[in-house]
């Protein structure tokens, strides 16, 4: 599936939640939506299957509108991190539904997971716990298989214990079988490691969209004497500079081997810092 | 062999590092299976595309080589070449930082012979 | 479409089982309590109607249905079509089951009447507010069944409508438009024109009036159409 976002804008009284965005999500991997709270993810995740309407701009899946269009809404599914579920139905029963709405719905992945994460078939949504409702959520991520899945910050209540089960799981069956899903989250440390691209929003804007591993091997932090380390970061992309007692560490877009050679002390930059470090002040 | 990988370095140059480890301390011996990209990517819990391109690699530096249907062999040279990488780059990596320590603890360079020759005695105690 | 179609009936249905089973137990055991008291006090006469909490229950059913179950069907990727068509079926559904369950409970109280051969005048359930005399036209089930679900449907498809402008426009909008009617229906009434409009209906009373309210219903229904189409997930 090839999502294209055109000149993405989204208004809310006033406040522009996503500001002419674009960008291409072009074959199917596992995307982290990295940002802080009111970056724009969930709106855009939002207008992305189809629940709301662009106030101008466009996303084309395939070539064609998600908004009221069955050929893709039911090849999309989001679950978001809480009110995904009617509180007054069963467990079983909104298992069901789904399982009607979406073709490629796997009731064996769905059973194995209610027993490893111990969800009580016939209880309602609202006598659930957070925790088990959060379960639910990816229960129902995870088995309708969609080609288009989409994670917003889904885990409130869940364990540590469950939410390494939930990544397990993820990967496995991302294994099998190919596809789309963007996850957007803040504990960006547990799962930075199963992305393979990483996009950061920032006030409605698109900071950066980058793979991974290019990420990781193209920043550093450098440590060092004031002017040692200035001299390295002239002509560089510098993202953060932090001063101590004569010594300075400065976070940059660079080659480590190139720092190391000019005799700074040297180290990589773990993605959820470099999230923090970008959206810290991006003002004019 | 490490149970969390770092994210701040690149994970394909960490499989490559864990897979050469390994081969150098011969806990995977030549000729034999190493793990495969999705036994990696469980272990770890990171993508697959990530583990598979640190394999490809390999293959490319001949030090794995591809059956397919099969899985990844160890291939006859790969100790050899990697013990010989390594010890390139063990004059940068090691004698290097070493000489640049000793110098901020103004420790001379007969010291520093002396220290290594009494390592080598405990040795043969 | 069909499995759509499907999945949201079955959802809709699924929800719905919940709210009518207490709302029939209550009513039931109420009902229970009436005959209880008016066999056992032979003096007093106790009257029931069923009727009146099946409409009022249609009146808000539809209104909450609006929260409760547009945003979860679109959530699970139902075209805005397919829920209009879905909610169509239901609302009728619903209409008859509620028209069916009350006025075979009536006729099985009856029978129970009957039966025990008490104060056959105590006629304890009207199923019908007094202006639908029953000296109209024939006092069957069938009739019943129409009136009812007839009547139950168009409170569906209007407090639909109400919902739908309230989850849309907000309170401003909802009450505005609730205003705007009931300035109309004054307003008509004062200048007797709305009087004028229904008058050679009444006069002529008979079941087809029923059938024509059923049409009605279904053309103000297809007007939610228009108030669905852009739905979007509030909240």
């Amino acid at each position: 599936m090839r999502i294209e976002v055109k000149n993405l804008s989204k208004v809310y009284n006033q406040t522009a939640a996503l500001k002419d965005v674009s960008f291409s999500l072009t074959e199917p991997k596992i995307y982290g939506l990295l940002g802080r709270n009111g970056a724009g993810k969930t709106t855009f995740m939002e207008i992305l299957a189809g629940h709301i309407l662009a106030s101008s701009g466009e996303i084309l899946i395939n070539g064609d509108r998600p908004f009221d269009n069955r050929k893709l809404t039911e090849k999309i599914c989001l679950i978001k991190e809480g009110d995904n579920f009617n509180k007054d139905m069963k467990v079983k029963q909104i298992l069901r539904s789904y399982s009607l709405f979406y073709a490629t719905w796997d009731h064996q992945l769905a059973m194995d997971l209610i027993r490893e994460y111990n969800l009580p078939l016939h209880t309602k949504v609202k006598s659930l716990s957070k925790g088990m409702a959060s379960a639910l959520g990816i229960i129902v991520g995870l088995a309708c298989k969609a080609p288009v899945t989409i994670f917003d910050e889904p885990y409130i209540g869940l364990d540590a214990a469950a939410r390494k089960k939930f990544y397990e799981i993820l990967l496995e069956e991302y294994e099998k079988e190919k596809r789309t899903i963007i996850f957007s989250t803040h504990l960006i440390d547990e799962v930075s490691l199963l992305f393979e691209e990483v996009l950061i929003l920032q006030e409605g804007t698109l900071l950066l969209q980058e793979g991974a591993e290019t990420l990781r091997h193209n920043t550093c932090s450098v440590s060092g004497p004031i002017t040692e380390v200035e001299q390295f970061l002239e002509n560089k992309e510098v993202i953060k500079r932090d001063q101590l007692a004569g010594m300075m560490t400065a976070y940059v877009f660079g080659s480590k081997t190139e720092a190391k050679q000019a005799g700074l002390t040297v180290e990589g930059v773990p993605i959820q810092d470099l999230m923090i470090y970008l959206t810290e002040k991006k003002g004019a | 062999m490490k149970t969390k990988l770092d994210d701040s370095r690149p994970i394909y140059i960490q499989i490559k590092e864990f897979i050469e480890d390994s081969i150098i301390n011969e806990t995977i011996k030549i000729g034999e299976r190493v793990p495969s990209t999705n036994e990696l990517a469980k272990f770890y819990n990171i993508n697959p595309a990530t583990a598979r391109q640190g394999m490809n690699e390999l293959v490319m530096d001949n030090i794995l080589r591809k059956q397919r249907g099969v899985g990844m062999f160890v291939t006859e040279d790969a100790k050899e070449i990697l013990i010989g990488n390594r010890k390139k780059q063990f004059y940068e990596n090691y004698i290097v930082p070493l000489q640049d320590e000793a110098n901020k603890l103004e420790i001379t360079k007969d010291q520093l012979i002396e220290m290594l020759e009494k390592e080598g005695n405990m040795d043969e105690n | 479409m069909s499995e759509q179609l499907k999945g949201s009936i079955y959802y809709l249905s699924s929800e719905i089982r919940y709210s009518l089973s207490v709302f029939w137990s209550i009513l039931l055991s109420l009902l229970a309590l009436s005959i209880f008291i008016d066999l056992l006090f032979k003096e007093t006469n106790v009257v029931f109607t069923l009727a009146f909490p099946v409409y009022i229950y249609s009146a808000i059913a539809g209104q909450i249905l609006v929260k409760s179950g547009v945003p979860y069907l679109i959530k699970m990727g139902s075209t805005r079509k397919n829920v209009f068509i879905s909610f169509a079926v239901h609302f009728l559904g619903l209409a008859m089951v509620n028209a069916i369950i009350a006025n075979t409970t009536y006729l099985i109280v009856q029978l129970i009447y009957k039966v025990v051969g008490v104060n056959e005048g105590t006629a304890i359930l009207n199923t019908q507010p007094p202006p639908f005399g029953l000296n109209l036209f024939q006092d069957t089930w069938f009739t019943r069944f129409v009136i009812d679900s007839s009547i139950c449907f168009i409170l569906l498809v209007c407090s639909f409508i109400l919902g739908l402008i309230f989850y849309r426009y907000g309170l401003i909008g909802g009450f505005s438009t609730i205003g705007v009617l009931l300035l109309l229906l004054i307003f008509g009434i004062s200048n007797g024109w709305l009087i004028k409009l229904f008058l050679p209906i009444f006069a002529d009373f008979n079941l087809s009036f029923f059938f024509q309210l059923f049409l009605f219903s279904i053309l103000l229904y297809l007007f939610s159409y228009l108030l669905l189409r852009k739905f979007t997930i509030k909240g």
